[in-house]
This record gives structure tokens, C-alpha cells and sequence, in this order.
């Protein structure tokens, strides 16, 4: 055991410097955007406080059943009457007041003291599971007589860490994709530390901040028994990563059709097949297991099943199914151009409008960005970085044939995270007339985007890689402060 | 419209005729330049139509509205600016209204702590794009 733990920090100290630097500097880009972002401005964050509230308070998961008196459910006083004096205007840049904080600041003090937990103050987040808000309650707990406010906070800048993590995995993939070109991976993981969503989001209380934390490991994993063959070890990890993802988000499900393509091609391709079904057998069992523990347990503390199939993406989307021929023509249009025989069931280009503007940069709850000659302004910087990646593939066909297998895996994962989106942005639609999609949603294979960028990086040959390659970063750099400047301006001037 | 504190008037304006929906923009005369404790607002309407009061694209209520549909009917009130000032010289707001609302040792030095953070988050970026040359 000791030899192993020996081994274990030998590893951990061998991990190159930038990969640390990489993740410091994620994490504090987030804990920038937890002071930038005004309170209860990231998406669903009264929902995820409430949740983690909750649970700091009472050790219990939060109920989703009906009170059992009437005027005790629902969100905490302290939750309630912060999320009542928020200032949001009519075009999201609130009014602020002194007079305002003050008073906030003192009702939240106040004599006796305001009511901290009810049964169903998780409000639509209710129906997660559990792992993430159990975590934020250390600093939750860490923070308990302090106000709501200093807890927030609290809870914001230990959010932040996830995005570190995020990176430390993204890097770690990148060094299983790209073998032998350690500086592609300080490339492509410093353009993710810098990308401003991920920044955002894991600044404020959410558990999408882990969720793609454990997306990256996931694809680390996968690219790691690429390398070393699917056994016991890399099956038990991947199997331990989806678990954790499955107790964390229920999106986790959405990776669950790539990984199928990338465990059939590891069998497949192993010279033993035996221990490479063994290999799938324990991944089987390590990550299912635990979730089946949880939808027990749930059901047993709440009396509630897990959410419903569209909550694999967000429990807001709850919505029938109504007709399957309907849902696959909406599909298709979210992703492709509509077909002449198509009812044209969006009156928008959802790639463009939503996941590349939103990938540019959205921020609130998904409604202010940047001036549209921005996007295109990104969108030709995309294209260049686009044409680069082709070349990087064209170069190295030889090795990209070989590794073809594995390439159709990360397709396959990314058009599982797609697809599993549309699936409940459909069913959203159908019950609420209103349009779902939102860039962060796709965020489990942003990994994805650090090779994007190191291929980029790579495309441009040997005697100008690294040059693009600090380009890239200068311009991750630029991307992430205008955004926060962005944000300021909204917000505060 | 008047903006109203103890019955007497702060500040007052007028709209013109407005056509459809849009937000409705009035100008206070004098301008209002510090903050009013227990102001009372007061709309008359001096038209011979009804006015209804209506939308709201403001998404936080419910959850994202990523393609800004109108929402339900939430009347409200914003105050802005009376002169557009540079950016620069709203340094002070910003500075100002950063911490408002937020955890409550937070103050007017976190702009500078922010400014800070991300000082060192370059030096960080630096240091990377040195290391690409080894």
C-alpha cells in the first residue's frame, strides 16, 4: 500500500509546472467572477444555494413533496428576502442603492434570526443529486455565523476550485492526446483556463462548475485507456469518474452513449479481449452501482423519483415527449439547416445564435454579450483556428488513421452531450413555449476545446507552432478580460 | 411623473405619445442627483387612451431566456444616468457599487483586490508563453 501511495506522489511531482500554473490560473479567473457577478445573477443560482443551504442546515436532501403545512416550503426567509431586494432591471443592469445594501445587510442580522432551511428551497434544483451541494457545505458550514451574503461568497470561491480542476483534467488530456508536445498542452489548457464561461459559471454556486470538472477527467480517462488499453484499472476509473459525475449531475448520462462507442472500440482493438471485457465489467459495475445506491436512497428519503428523462439535461426540462417525428425534425434544425418538407419549428439559428455567441461569451442568465461584430469577429478568428486543426490532421494523417477509433469516440461523446440537449430543449419548448439551449449545457466535453486549440496550434508547423501557439494564448487572455469587462460595464456603470 | 418625498416634489417629467410597445423613457427635470429615502413615485396618466403597463425581458424570475422571449408582465422602474459620463470617470460607481449586495467585509479596496488577482493571473499567462521556447 505504501509502494503504492509512494508511487502515487512520484507521479503527482512529475506532472510538468504548467499544468499547476494552468489550473491557478482557472481558478482564480473564477474567483474573479465571483466578485464580478452580482449576487444571484449566475443562472439558477437562488435554486443551487437553496440546495446546498438545505443541506449544511439539516443533513437531509431537500423535498420536492408537497409541504406538509401550507406557508413552510419553498425557499428559506434568508434565500427569499435576498432573492426579493436584488436589484434586476427591465434591462438587466439593476439600480443600486446604498441604502438598499444597508438595509439588505441589516434585515439579514436581524433578531431573532431569519429562517434558514424548509423542505423544497432547492426550488428547481431539487431534483439533482446530492454530491456537489454536500461539498459546498464545508464552506458553508465554514462561514455558518456569518450573513447569507458572506456564505454566498464562501460557497462562490470553493465553486471556483472546480474550474481549476476542470483544467488540471483538461491538461492531463491533452498530455494522453497529444504525447510528446508538452507545449500544446500548456497551449491548449491555458486558452480553456482563460475561456470566460467556464470562468463564470464555476464563480457562482452551481453544479454545472463540477459537472464539467468530471466531464474533462472523463475524458482524460477515456483518452488514458486509448493509451494503456481498457483492464480492470482504466475501467474501474472511468467507471469511479461517471459514478462521481452521476451523483453530482444527472448529465453525466448524456457521455454515456460515447463512452459505449469507446469501450466496444477498446474491446475491440485489445489483444486480450478478456481483460478488456473485464475491464468493462468492472466500469460497469464501479459507476452503476453507486448511482442505483443514490436513486434509492432519493427515493426512499423524498419520495420522489430522479428527475424526469429531459432533467439528464436540466430538471427544468421536464416536458412529454410528443411526437418523435417532431423531435427529430427539431433536432435536425437545431443542428443543421431546416429541409424544405421541415415545419420550421425555430425561428432562429441555434449553433449560431446560442452555442457559438454563447460560447463567445453570454453571461447573467444567458442574455447580455458582447456587440454582434464581436461574434463575427470570433467567428473569423474561429475559422483560421478551424482551417489550422485541418491542416494539423491533414500533416499527421497517419497517425490520425491509426487513431481513428479513438477520434470517433470523442465525436461520439460530444454528439451524446448534443443530442442528449436537444432532446430535453424539445421537450422544454413543447411545455413552455420557450427555447432551452444554452452553450453551458454542452460544457462536460469542453475539453474538446483545449485540443481544438492546441491542434490549431499545431496546424501552423513546426517553425511557427509555438508562435500561434502564445498568439492563442494572448488572445484566451483578451478574450476572458473583455468579458469581464464586459460584465462590469452591464452591471455597474 | 413625480418622484415625491414627504407629499412635496423631488423631481418631475413628462412622456410624449408612445406607439406600441417599447420602454418608456421619461426625463426628470430638475435631475435627481442623490439618493431619496422613502421616495414615493406617482404616474398620472394625462391621455385619453389607457395605458397598460407590460413585459418584461428581464429572465431572472423564472430561469434563462436565452432568445429574450417576452416574459410575463412585470411592471418596474429604472433609474439612469441624466449625462453620459466616459468610462473612466465611472470608476468611482464601479468601485462604489462592485461589493453592494454582496458578502459584507467586501468594500471599495475590492475593485482593487480584482485588479490585482488578475495582475496576477498575466503574470501567470506570461510565464506559460515564456515556457513554450524550453
Amino acid at each position: 500500500m505504501s509502494r503504492r501511495v509512494t508511487a502515487a506522489t512520484r507521479q503527482v511531482r512529475e506532472l510538468p509546472r504548467s499544468l499547476w500554473v494552468c489550473a491557478a490560473i482557472a481558478t482564480l479567473n473564477a474567483l474573479c467572477w465571483a466578485l464580478i457577478t452580482p449576487t444571484f445573477w449566475v443562472p439558477d443560482e437562488p435554486a443551487h444555494a437553496g440546495y446546498v443551504q438545505h443541506v449544511a442546515e439539516t443533513g437531509e436532501i431537500p423535498s420536492l413533496t408537497t409541504p406538509p403545512r401550507l406557508g413552510l416550503f419553498g425557499a428559506s426567509e434568508e434565500q427569499a428576502i435576498t432573492y426579493g431586494w436584488l436589484p434586476f432591471g427591465v434591462e438587466g443592469q439593476p439600480s443600486w442603492s446604498s441604502s438598499v445594501d444597508r438595509r439588505l445587510a441589516a434585515k439579514l442580522s436581524e433578531e431573532p434570526p431569519l429562517n434558514r432551511s424548509r423542505p423544497g428551497q432547492a426550488l428547481n434544483a431539487g431534483s439533482n443529486p446530492p454530491l456537489y451541494y454536500f461539498l459546498e457545505s464545508l464552506p458553508y458550514r465554514a462561514a455558518y455565523n456569518a450573513s447569507f451574503l458572506d456564505r454566498l461568497l464562501a460557497m462562490r470561491a470553493f465553486s471556483a476550485l472546480f474550474a481549476g480542476l476542470t483544467v488540471l483534467f483538461g491538461f492531463l488530456f491533452l498530455r494522453q492526446l497529444l504525447p510528446g508536445r508538452p507545449w500544446a498542452w500548456t497551449v491548449g489548457s491555458a486558452a480553456l483556463a482563460f475561456q470566460p464561461v467556464l470562468g463564470f459559471m464555476s464563480g457562482g454556486v452551481n453544479n454545472d462548475a463540477m459537472l464539467y470538472t468530471l466531464g474533462a477527467a472523463l475524458l482524460w480517462s477515456v483518452a488514458r485507456a486509448f493509451r494503456l488499453g481498457l483492464g480492470p484499472r482504466t475501467g474501474a476509473l472511468i467507471g469511479s469518474v461517471l459514478a462521481i459525475g452521476l451523483l453530482t449531475k444527472t448529465t453525466m448520462l448524456a457521455l454515456v452513449p460515447g463512452l459505449i462507442v469507446a469501450v466496444v472500440v477498446l474491446i475491440l482493438r485489445a489483444a486480450v479481449k478478456r481483460r478488456a471485457l473485464t475491464g468493462a465489467f468492472v466500469l460497469a459495475l464501479s459507476a452503476g452501482v453507486p448511482f442505483v445506491v443514490w436513486l434509492v436512497v432519493k427515493g426512499l428519503a423524498t419520495g420522489q423519483p430522479t428527475a424526469p428523462a429531459g432533467g439528464v439535461v436540466s430538471s427544468s426540462a421536464s416536458g412529454g415527449l410528443d411526437s418523435l417525428f417532431d423531435q427529430i425534425n427539431y433536432t435536425w434544425q437545431a443542428v443543421f439547416p431546416r429541409l424544405p418538407f421541415m415545419v420550421d419549428q425555430i425561428p432562429h439559428y441555434i449553433p449560431w445564435d446560442v452555442y457559438f455567441q454563447g460560447f463567445v461569451g453570454r453571461f447573467g442568465w444567458f442574455q447580455f454579450g458582447f456587440p454582434d461584430a464581436w461574434y463575427w469577429v470570433a467567428l473569423a478568428i474561429f475559422v483560421v483556428g478551424l482551417a489550422l486543426v485541418i491542416r494539423a490532421l491533414a500533416q499527421h494523417r497517419d497517425a490520425l488513421r491509426a487513431r481513428w477509433p479513438e477520434a470517433l469516440a470523442y465525436v461520439a461523446l460530444f454528439g451524446g452531450v448534443l443530442l442528449a440537449v436537444e432532446v430535453a430543449a424539445y421537450r422544454y419548448h413543447l411545455a413552455l413555449d420557450l427555447f432551452f439551449e444554452q452553450t453551458r449545457y454542452l460544457f462536460p466535453v469542453l475539453a474538446l476545446y483545449s485540443a481544438f486549440v492546441a491542434l490549431a496550434a499545431i496546424g501552423a508547423g513546426p517553425k511557427w507552432e509555438r508562435a500561434v501557439g502564445a498568439l492563442a494564448i494572448v488572445l484566451a487572455m483578451g478574450h476572458s478580460l473583455f468579458s469581464q469587462l464586459l460584465t462590469i460595464s452591464h452591471f455597474y456603470l | 411623473m413625480s418622484i415625491q418625498r414627504e407629499d412635496a416634489d423631488v423631481s418631475t417629467g413628462t412622456s410624449g405619445p408612445i406607439a406600441g410597445e417599447q420602454t418608456l423613457i421619461i426625463p426628470l427635470v430638475p435631475p435627481v442627483t442623490r439618493e431619496v429615502p422613502g421616495a414615493r413615485i406617482c404616474f398620472t396618466n394625462g391621455g385619453t387612451t389607457t395605458v397598460r403597463l407590460a413585459g418584461n425581458r428581464t429572465p431572472a424570475r423564472v430561469a434563462a431566456n436565452p432568445t429574450r422571449t417576452r416574459l410575463n408582465d412585470d411592471p418596474r422602474i429604472d433609474f439612469f444616468a441624466a449625462e453620459r459620463s466616459s468610462r473612466l470617470g465611472l470608476a468611482g460607481s464601479v468601485a462604489e457599487r462592485l461589493p453592494m449586495l454582496k458578502a459584507g467585509f467586501l468594500g471599495g479596496w475590492t475593485i482593487w483586490a480584482l485588479a490585482a488577482l488578475v495582475c496576477v493571473v498575466w503574470l501567470f499567462a506570461f510565464s506559460l508563453i515564456r515556457s513554450l521556447d524550453t
